[in-house]
């Protein structure tokens, strides 16, 4: 699904030049369960980002079913994010004027079938799935964080994309919460298929994951697959 | 849901904000367009003022001599009466009146005067003295009345020029300087003969302190058949606009009237020059402080509230918005709060300046209606603006920084 061949994304800062990622050479299959490990700083975030087109790296390439992403132009890359990644962030980043129901609905307002009756429908089918029937019309405010996180991952889900990418997804959750957003991440990759790539800092968590792989100082230190029984 | 709904709900959920972006719009313009509105005014009350100086060019025979702008007219030599319509059909800017005149020495018994031959309701027009005296134009009409013999007025087929020369002053009346009066012991109602025609003086003028007051005015078309000079006269004297003068409106006569010798009375004309400059000069700085002051204000909330939706830029660009989707949601707000902070701006600073222009300074505002459509293009375009290089920053930041931004 995704080969990235010796990505490097370089920062230039007060102090020179910062290399979020260097020389990263990694393959993630289709329906796999991906960990991103490492300290802080290592580059997990820039190396999601990039997965997702957010960050255009200062050379390598990024290959999503034979596509490159840096060759895509902004409308496409835009489409891209639209259609086929969902992003999960520590945060929620939900937007704070507008209720659960609109906030799953933001991604499928933004595509190209942006007049489609559906995406009502389709949002209160999500929200009913993950518990949040009786909070549709509540402000994020209004939520406990664990409904948070739990809105984001439907507002994830909005456009049925093939990738999840979800950054530290359970970093703002009590143990009980994160377990909860683990097992909806893992049935979403164990029984809909979709390929998910997770950065945490959590050992348990990255435990999960079909395959693993560590940062370090912006370098893949390990990576492979992870025998499913492991 | 429509992406519309994200600004639509953003600007009703977040309505404390959204007053408090308004209130700075609205007052924003409101100080424009309030002080604006009574700068406008006292610069044409200070215009009429200056008008009130009197009459400030004088158009003479070539020949005439000009050693003394106010006696120039005594017996100097003439030129055609036509000359004034000459000038009031060439629809010239600036020229505000035009009093023609006829001044001949003569003779009353013994003692030697000037008679004068005017147009009433021209010359009272260019010498503001009579009207602040109290010879105002209904005054002059009720004491001359009309002429039945020389009453038809000169066909001027200039409209402006018609209306001007109201022949009001009857064939056998005079109005009398007062130093002449004194001299010949004239008051109202007095009889007088000159050149061998009886004439009763209809008012005895104030004192001017000028070769005026050893004048004796008659009606021009009487003077010119007293004196068998015909349709003659030595001197017209124009108000001219100050800021017009300086924009060549002399060169401008003397291209119309290439006989004549073309004057001004350069200690007025300086005055009326110098004082419109500095007023236009004060304005324009009043009017750059007041925009600065204005535009900043409405520029830092734009872009105060732009900083504060960073996070939501980067969320909106992770899930699938492009730059220029995210571009049209911040400027769509700026242009709606940039619409109804000037709408709101125009009537609030044209009410206060309505309010407080004649409580203040004196002066009686008109609402000016061109400053609404200002009003509404300056806020659109501070808004836009304002919002327009801080959404630029925020679409170009790197995403992983804006979206673990707290």
């Amino acid at each position: 699904m995704f080969t990235l061949q010796k990505v490097t994304k370089s920062y230039a800062s007060r102090r020179g030049v910062v290399h979020a990622l260097q020389d990263v050479s990694l393959t993630i299959e289709a329906g796999s369960f991906v960990t991103v490990t490492g300290p802080s700083g290592s580059g997990k975030t820039t190396l999601l980002l990039t997965l997702g087109g957010l960050i255009r790296p200062t050379s390598g390439q990024v290959m999503f079913h034979g596509t490159d992403l840096v060759s895509l132009d902004e409308r496409r890359l835009a489409a891209y994010r639209n259609q086929s990644v969902g992003f999960v962030l520590q945060s929620f980043n939900l937007i704070p004027y507008l209720s659960a129901y609109e906030n799953v609905m933001v991604p499928m307002s933004l595509g190209r079938n942006n007049g489609n009756g559906d995406h009502g429908r389709r949002a209160k089918d999500l929200l009913d799935r993950l518990g949040l029937a009786d909070r549709m019309d509540h402000l994020p405010r209004e939520l406990s964080v664990g409904q948070q996180q739990r809105v984001a991952m439907a507002r994830a889900l909005g456009n049925d994309p093939q990738v999840i990418l979800a950054d530290e997804p359970t970093g703002n959750l009590d143990p009980a919460l994160a377990a909860e957003i683990l097992g909806i991440l893992g049935d979403l990759n164990a029984r809909e298929g979709r390929t998910v790539i997770m950065v945490t800092h959590s050992p348990e968590a990255a435990r999960i994951g079909t395959q693993r792989v560590h940062l370090d100082a912006g370098c893949c230190s390990a990576a492979g697959a992870v025998p499913l029984n492991h | 849901m429509k992406i519309q709904t994200i600004l639509w709900k953003e600007l009703w959920l977040r309505k404390s904000r959204m007053v408090s972006g308004l209130l700075a719009i609205t007052l924003g313009i409101a100080v424009i367009v309030g002080i604006k509105s009574v700068a406008s005014v006292s610069e044409r009350a200070v215009a009429i003022k200056l008008d009130n100086l009197g009459a400030n060019i004088l158009v003479l025979p070539q020949a005439a001599s000009v050693d003394d702008y106010y006696t120039a007219d005594i017996d100097a030599p003439t030129f055609p009466e036509d000359y004034v319509e000459r000038v009031a059909t060439s629809m010239l800017p600036g020229v505000d009146n035009l009093s023609p005149k006829l001044t001949r020495r003569v003779r009353v018994g013994d003692a030697p005067v000037i008679l004068t031959g005017i147009l009433p309701a021209n010359e009272l027009a260019s010498k503001p003295i009579w009207q602040s005296a109290g010879l105002d134009g209904a005054e002059l009409a009720a004491a001359c009345g009309a002429s039945p013999e020389v009453s038809k007025p000169p066909a001027y087929l200039d409209e402006r020029l018609q209306r001007k020369a109201i022949d009001s002053l009857a064939p056998a009346e005079v109005l009398v300087g007062s130093v002449v009066a004194q001299r010949l012991n004239l008051t109202d109602g007095s009889k007088v003969t000159i050149a061998g025609r009886e004439f009763t003086t209809a008012r005895v003028l104030p004192e001017t302190g000028t070769i005026d007051d050893d004048r004796i005015y008659a009606h021009l078309h009487v003077v010119q058949q007293l004196l068998g000079i015909g349709p003659q006269v030595s001197a017209i004297e124009i108000m001219g606009c100050c800021s017009a003068i300086s924009d060549g409106l002399l060169g401008k006569l003397r291209n119309i009237l290439p006989d004549t010798r073309i004057t001004t009375i350069g200690q007025i004309v300086n005055t009326q020059i110098e004082t419109n400059r500095l007023m236009a000069k004060i304005s324009l700085i009043l009017l750059v402080i007041i925009f600065l002051v204005g535009a900043i204000s409405i520029a830092n909330y734009m872009w105060a509230n732009v900083e504060e939706r960073k996070r939501e830029i980067g969320t909106l660009l992770t899930l699938g918005a492009t730059r220029g989707s995210v571009y049209r949601l911040f400027l769509a707000k700026a242009i709606i709060l940039g619409v109804l902070g000037g709408v709101g701006g125009y009537l609030l600073g044209t009410l206060s300046a309505l309010i407080l222009g004649p409580e203040l300074a004196g002066l009686a505002v008109q609402p000016v209606p061109i400053y609404f459509l200002w009003s509404l293009l300056i806020a659109v375009a501070i808004a836009v603006l304002g919002s327009w290089y801080p959404t630029y920053r925020a679409t170009r930041l790197d995403p992983a920084s804006i979206l673990q931004e707290i």
